[in-house]
């Protein structure tokens, strides 16, 4: 079974934020306004934060999603197991199951999972561009990054119609597809042969907050080594 | 007075009761579309996405004209035949529906699983009304039950998005 993984290369990351608008496009995250960003309820999947890391002198912006931990605090403490750990290690959330509780978005140490507050609103003009494959979440149930897991489910089908085994460039999330700069690679960490699971041996690899125990399956490489 | 109230209670929670254990009420659709007598076509003639996309699709007029010129029979209305001549969408309203937050392919079904059409939506052939209601209601165990049989995958997020 696979187990999906994301490296992010900071050397190569100019900051440019197409993956931010890749991730919102592609999921049908609800527009927020500046007024909900500043009372702290802004809707985004992935996010630049700004993180000091060691030895650098200035704070780096590192581009911030779910973590995908393989030991996830937010699926302990979920009451209906609306968000568990799926067997190919993504972390997902089923939103008829959520109650809206936020159990999760206070225990995930990264602050990445987001609560609906109201019922998103869709101007008409965007319509047409919902993702038809994402659901629109309604008011009251927590979402987060999912690694696009219906590009996975879309990928098995294809490589089976063409009556192949899924290859890595078939599953590819939005915002790796996107990034101008490659420096977003996505793959199976299981797979000794990949790309990620190279990557990821390199000693530049570093998982952010790495000392609480949660195990992300997101892995960043350091700059200017 | 007294002696009275409470029978009558009784009757109201029966009859409550009663309505709330009947059918649903039929959709109505705007031609009495009859599968039977089109039972020589191919599925896949009508409902185009059956085999290759996610959504098999109903028919709209430019189908139904390709086949035929006039109007096929009494049981449609001059009225109602002139707005399909006209090539007007067919107002038919789809009964088979999963909810917004589940991810269904017919793709996936037929063509790839090999899966009949009848095995989810019972002998459609066979039908001389119009599908009022699902043949079969596809409720998450009908889904499940079927994929734990044929090893498919039982995952809460291959189905939910
Ligand atoms: C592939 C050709 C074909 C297509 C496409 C087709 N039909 Fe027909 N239809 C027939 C034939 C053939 C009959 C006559 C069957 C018979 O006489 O037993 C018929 C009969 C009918 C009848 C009469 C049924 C009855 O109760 O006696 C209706 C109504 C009808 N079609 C409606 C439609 C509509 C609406 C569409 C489009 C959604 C459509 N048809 C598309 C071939 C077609
Ligand atoms: C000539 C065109 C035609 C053919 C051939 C045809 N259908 Fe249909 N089908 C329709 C139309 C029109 C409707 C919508 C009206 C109705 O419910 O009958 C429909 C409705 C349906 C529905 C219900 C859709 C809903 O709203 O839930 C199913 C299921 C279905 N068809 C399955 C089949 C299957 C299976 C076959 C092949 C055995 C088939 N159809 C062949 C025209 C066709
Ligand atoms: C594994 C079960 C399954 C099989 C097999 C299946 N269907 Fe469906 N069908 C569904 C479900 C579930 C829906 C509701 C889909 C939705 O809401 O998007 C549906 C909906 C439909 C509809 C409504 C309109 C639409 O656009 O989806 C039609 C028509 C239809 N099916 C025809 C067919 C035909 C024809 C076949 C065979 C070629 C077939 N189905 C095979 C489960 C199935
Ligand atoms: C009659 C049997 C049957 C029914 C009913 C059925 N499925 Fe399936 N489903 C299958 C089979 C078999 C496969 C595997 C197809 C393959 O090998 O590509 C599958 C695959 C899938 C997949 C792809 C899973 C993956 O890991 O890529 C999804 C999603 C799915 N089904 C959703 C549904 C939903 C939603 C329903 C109910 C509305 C449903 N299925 C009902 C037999 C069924
Ligand atoms: C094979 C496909 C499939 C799988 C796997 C699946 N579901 Fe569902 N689920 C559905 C469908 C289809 C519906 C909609 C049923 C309906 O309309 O009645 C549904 C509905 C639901 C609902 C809403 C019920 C309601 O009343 O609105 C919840 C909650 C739910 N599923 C949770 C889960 C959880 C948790 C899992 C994993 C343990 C799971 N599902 C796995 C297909 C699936």
């Amino acid at each position: 079974m696979a187990r999906w993984g994301l490296v992010i290369d900071l050397d190569r990351c100019t900051g440019c934020q197409a993956c931010v608008v890749a991730c919102k496009h592609e999921n049908n995250v609800p527009f927020s306004t500046p007024e909900t960003a500043r009372g702290g309820r802004l809707m985004t999947w992935l996010q630049l934060v700004a993180a000091d890391l060691p030895g650098r002198p200035t704070a780096s912006a590192l581009p911030l999603m779910c973590q995908q931990c393989d030991r996830p605090p937010c699926t302990d403490v979920c009451p209906t197991s609306a968000t568990y750990l799926n067997p190919e290690g993504i972390v997902a959330q089923i939103y008829p199951r959520c109650i809206g509780c936020r159990y999760c978005t206070n225990a995930c140490p990264y602050a990445v999972k987001v609560f609906n507050w109201t019922a998103p609103d869709w101007p008409d003009a965007m319509a047409p561009m919902r993702n038809p494959d994402v659901s629109l979440r309604p008011k009251g149930v927590v979402e987060t990054c999912t690694f696009c897991h219906h590009r996975l489910i879309a990928a098995r089908e294809r490589a089976r119609a063409a009556g192949r085994e899924i290859a890595p460039d078939d599953y590819v999330p939005a915002c790796v597809a996107t990034c101008p700069a490659e420096a977003m690679v996505f793959g199976d960490l299981s797979d000794p042969h990949s790309e990620v699971a190279a990557l990821a041996g390199s000693p530049r690899a570093f998982r952010w907050m790495e000392e609480l125990g949660t195990q992300p399956k997101v892995i960043y490489l350091r700059e200017g080594e | 007075m007294r002696r009275l109230v409470p029978p009558v209670l009784v009757a109201l929670a029966v009859a409550g009761l009663w309505i709330l254990a009947l059918p649903a009420a039929p959709v109505d659709q705007p031609i009495a579309f009859n599968h039977a007598r089109h039972a020589a076509v191919a599925c896949a003639v009508c409902h185009r996405g059956a085999e290759t996309a996610a959504r098999a699709g109903i028919p709209q007029s430019n189908v139904c004209t390709r086949c035929h010129a006039t109007a096929p029979d009494r049981s449609v209305s001059a009225r109602a035949w002139s707005d399909v001549a006209a090539g007007r969408p067919i107002a038919w309203r789809q009964v088979t529906q999963v909810p917004e937050h589940v991810m269904f392919s017919h793709r996936r079904h037929t063509s790839l699983a090999q899966l009949a059409c009848a095995s989810c939506h019972g002998d459609a052939a066979a039908r001389v009304t119009p599908f009022g209601a699902p043949a079969t209601r596809i409720a998450m165990t009908t889904c499940l039950s079927c994929h734990t049989r044929e090893g498919a995958s039982e995952d809460c997020a291959a189905c939910h998005r």
